[in-house]
């Protein structure tokens, strides 16, 4: 992906304020068109509408549906989607899926506004700046 | 609930306060009477957060 390009990220966390404080960490980068999920059934509700997006950010724990069975979920339809865990406890991660597949990528909470930048910057363009 | 979730929903809006305490002092002019409020807050949650670890250690069998 072109780094001038428009990026399209869609964030799930059953938490409102960590949804708040990615869209606060991503908000002066005008490229960045970023859509809220509360939920994985809320993913997969954008999902079946045919909403389209380069990344999905995803709480890894949530109530009903795990982050990693969202992104599972979400690249039987669109393969190409990269994907970047949100967890508490990444060595913890490892334990329950011992091996991160091409184009996913973790990063611990607490995370401060550089470190997401960057992660997202490494899964989109292989480079550490947005 | 259990120590594993309070843990988690903890730690989650504790790091809330980090985030946007970290952003608000990065963006907060030098010499601004208003950075040392944002100091306290973000070292208090810091503080916090290593409580929680003290108070609520990850169990050998907790995942994620």
């Amino acid at each position: 992906m072109e780094q001038e390009q428009p990026i399209a990220i869609l964030a799930v966390d059953d938490e409102p304020g960590v949804l708040a404080l990615v869209r606060r960490c991503l908000a002066d980068d005008a490229r960045v068109t970023l859509i809220e999920a509360s939920s994985g059934k809320d993913v997969l509700e954008h999902v079946a509408k045919g909403t389209a997006f380069d990344l999905l950010i995803a709480d890894l724990r949530m109530p009903e549906m795990e982050g990693d069975e969202v992104a599972r979920r979400v690249r039987l339809v669109d393969p190409d989607v990269k994907v970047l865990y949100l967890t508490s406890h990444a060595d913890r991660l490892f334990e329950a899926k011992p091996q991160l597949w091409a184009d996913e990528a973790y990063l611990d909470k607490p995370f401060t506004k550089e470190g997401l930048r960057e992660a997202v910057a490494l899964l989109l363009f292989g480079r550490t700046t947005l | 609930m259990t120590d594993d979730k309070s843990r988690h929903d903890i730690k989650n809006q504790l790091g809330i306060i980090l985030g946007f305490s970290e952003i608000l002092l990065a963006e907060a002019p030098a010499g601004d009477p208003r950075r040392r409020d944002l100091e306290e807050i973000h070292t208090a949650a810091k503080a916090a957060l290593d409580l929680l670890a003290r108070v609520f250690p990850v169990d050998a069998d907790t995942l994620q």
